[in-house]
């Protein structure tokens, strides 16, 4: 009941430009229907359901609401319904083995929704599906945005922040596929928030310090931010990730411990040391639970981590601090001065 | 001690069994798994193959799925031929399955938790085969002694709800030799929807050709569900070897059949005497 609340809250979010439709039902399809039905639209979904059946009766609400979501955002998506007791063939044709199933169809191919089974977990998919350029958040996006494993900036407004919006828009395109845009509007009525607004928070899973954009939301210093947002100050050194470090010939500061909570702190100590040589050295952690490998070779002692070690691409040479002094700002900075 | 040797002696000869000493839990209890007791010393006695019996080839292939618990997925465990004779060997018995609960009742009905029909083969010679298959599956020496087995008929609706295949740790160690320690849930007959093994705390695999065998349309929050196709078989073990205590994530329940009938075979072994 919470989520639907959420979501009717947040219905006059994208109102400002769009006029919304009459208010959606799930749309029933059959056998002969369904394929005109699910591609009339960029982004659908599929229940395959049974009548007088308990799980698909509990499902149905929530499919209501998402499909009433969408409508009132006016999203090119829709929620389509089949009974498989009386359309069998297209039950049998999509291999349904079980009710309720949940499709989705997008640009002509069929996938499996495995999410869970609520109004906002569809939804959410759907619009992930749809990848706008900004997104409509809610109260449970983080998890959403975190799964995404790119940087997100999420702008909070009053509602009736027009130019704001516009804002986020204007700046959204350039950065399309680095960073996630959202955005959450807050009715002050309904909805008091302790912080002036508008607000921007930051989120950057990929990013082993915390960022935080604390200057005046206009064009200039949010586009400057993202920019930076969209590199890391203190990266991820992994298999996915290892041949952009070595192929940039930048020299990268490893940050090597075992534990996650060992490479954040170390990466926290680090991080003035970070910003300052932003451009001319790379930072990354390695969990070296994993690549213990990596760090031996680069010439640290692995039973003693956590290490700090640098790694020279051009001149192909690795130069380890010393693992008897504990990790300080003062330290690294020394020794990255003494070297570079 | 005399006074107290003997209505102990006397309540073992009266039985057939002896248990280990006296249980110092509530009757009821007592009673319950002393009948257990009683069927596990029975159970014991049953030869496996006399050996005029030919053992056919086995022609499974298996998958292993998961190493703790142990879970492996076998494809073709039982023929066409053997599915249908077993059917029809269960055919005329079939009667309302039963649980036997952990609190000390056996052999109650209940259709809200269980609801299928289930009957024991006559012990023929395929029986006698798929038991033999089933043993040496789990290694030359290396399993107990079979339950006989048990035909389980689920039609429309049918299921049975999330549960243990072994009797608790305690209860078990208190009052019977060893536990159920592996299960073979093989499907005979599946012309059906729903009706699938659903095991809600092993990971879903990622990779997709496991979807031949499991319901890749559940959510990934509901565990592994597996499809059930006539001739294959799931099989675990279900004691950890740490400690023979049960192993808490093998709980699973039959989920409802939704069109048609599912026809299913349970092949319980009990704790090898070696383990």
């Amino acid at each position: 009941m919470g989520q639907v609340g959420t979501l009717i809250s947040l219905l006059p979010l994208l109102l400002v430009t769009l006029t919304p439709k009459a208010w959606s039902k799930l749309i029933e399809a059959n056998s002969d229907s369904f394929n005109a039905q699910s591609s009339a639209y960029a982004v659908s979904l599929a229940t395959f359901c049974l009548s007088n059946y308990k799980p698909c009766d509990d499902i149905r609400g929530e499919l209501k609401s998402a499909a009433e979501t969408l409508q009132n955002y006016n999203y090119n998506a829709s929620l389509i319904s089949i009974d498989c007791g009386s359309q069998a063939d297209i039950c049998r044709e999509l291999d349904i083995i079980s009710y309720p199933t949940l499709r989705i169809i997008s640009n002509g191919s069929i996938s499996r929704y495995r999410g869970s089974r609520d109004s906002q977990s569809i939804f959410s998919r759907l619009i992930k599906e749809l990848n706008p350029l900004v997104w409509p958040l809610e109260d449970g996006y983080l998890e959403d945005i975190k799964s995404l494993s790119i940087p997100a900036l999420v702008i909070h407004v009053e509602e009736n922040d027009h130019l704001t919006r516009q804002l986020i828009q204007a700046i959204a395109p350039d950065f399309r596929g680095s960073i996630v845009m959202g955005i959450v509007a807050h009715s002050m009525q309904d909805d008091p928030v302790e912080r002036d607004l508008p607000f921007v928070d930051v989120y950057h899973p990929m990013d082993e310090v915390t960022r935080t954009f604390d200057g005046p939301v206009d064009q200039k210093t949010l586009d400057d931010f993202a920019q930076r947002l969209s590199r890391p100050l203190v990266g991820r050194f992994d298999p996915t990730t290892s041949e952009t470090y070595e192929k940039s010939k930048v020299p990268l500061v490893y940050i090597c411990a075992d534990t996650d909570r060992e490479r954040k702190e170390v990466a926290e100590l680090v991080r003035s040391v970070a910003t300052k040589n932003h451009g001319s050295l790379h930072f990354a952690t390695l969990d070296t639970q994993r690549y213990g490998f990596h760090a031996y070779q680069l010439g640290l002692d692995i039973d003693k981590l956590p290490g700090l070690v640098i790694q020279d691409f051009l001149g192909k040479a690795t130069f380890p601090l010393d693992q008897e002094e504990p990790i300080t700002a003062e330290l690294v900075d020394g020794f990255i001065s003494s070297l570079f | 001690m005399k006074v107290l040797g003997l209505p102990h002696l006397l309540l073992g000869v009266l039985i057939g069994i002896s248990i280990p000493f006296f249980l110092h839990e509530s009757q009821i209890l007592h009673h319950a798994y002393h009948r257990i007791a009683q069927l596990v010393e029975k159970w014991k006695q049953i030869p496996l193959n006399p050996s005029v019996l030919q053992v056919a080839q086995p022609g499974y292939t298996i998958h292993l799925f998961s190493l703790d618990p142990l879970v492996i997925y076998v494809e073709g465990f039982v023929n066409g031929d053997e599915a249908q004779h077993l059917i029809s060997l269960a055919d005329e018995n079939f009667q309302p399955s039963e649980i036997w609960s952990n609190n000390g009742t056996v052999g109650t009905i209940a259709p809200h938790i269980r609801d299928s029909q289930w009957a024991s083969p006559t012990r023929d010679a395929v029986v006698r085969r798929v038991e033999k298959r089933a043993a040496e599956f789990q290694g030359y020496g290396r399993a107990g002694f079979l339950e006989p087995l048990k035909v389980l008929k689920y039609e429309l609706g049918g299921h049975y709800n999330h549960h243990y295949d072994t009797f608790p740790h305690r209860e078990a160690r208190i009052s019977m030799e060893g536990n159920r320690f592996s299960t073979f849930f093989v499907y005979l007959q599946a012309n059906c929807t729903g009706g699938g093994t659903n095991f809600p705390r092993l990971s879903p695999p990622k990779d997709d050709r496991w979807c031949q065998f499991i319901d890749c349309d559940e959510p990934y929050e509901a565990g592994v569900t597996f499809r059930p196709i006539p001739g294959n078989a799931i099989y675990w073990h279900n004691l950890r070897s740490s400690d023979r205590s049960p192993h808490p994530d093998l709980l699973h329940s039959g989920l409802p059949v939704t069109s048609g009938v599912k026809v299913g075979l349970n092949i319980w072994t009990w704790t090898p005497e070696d383990w």
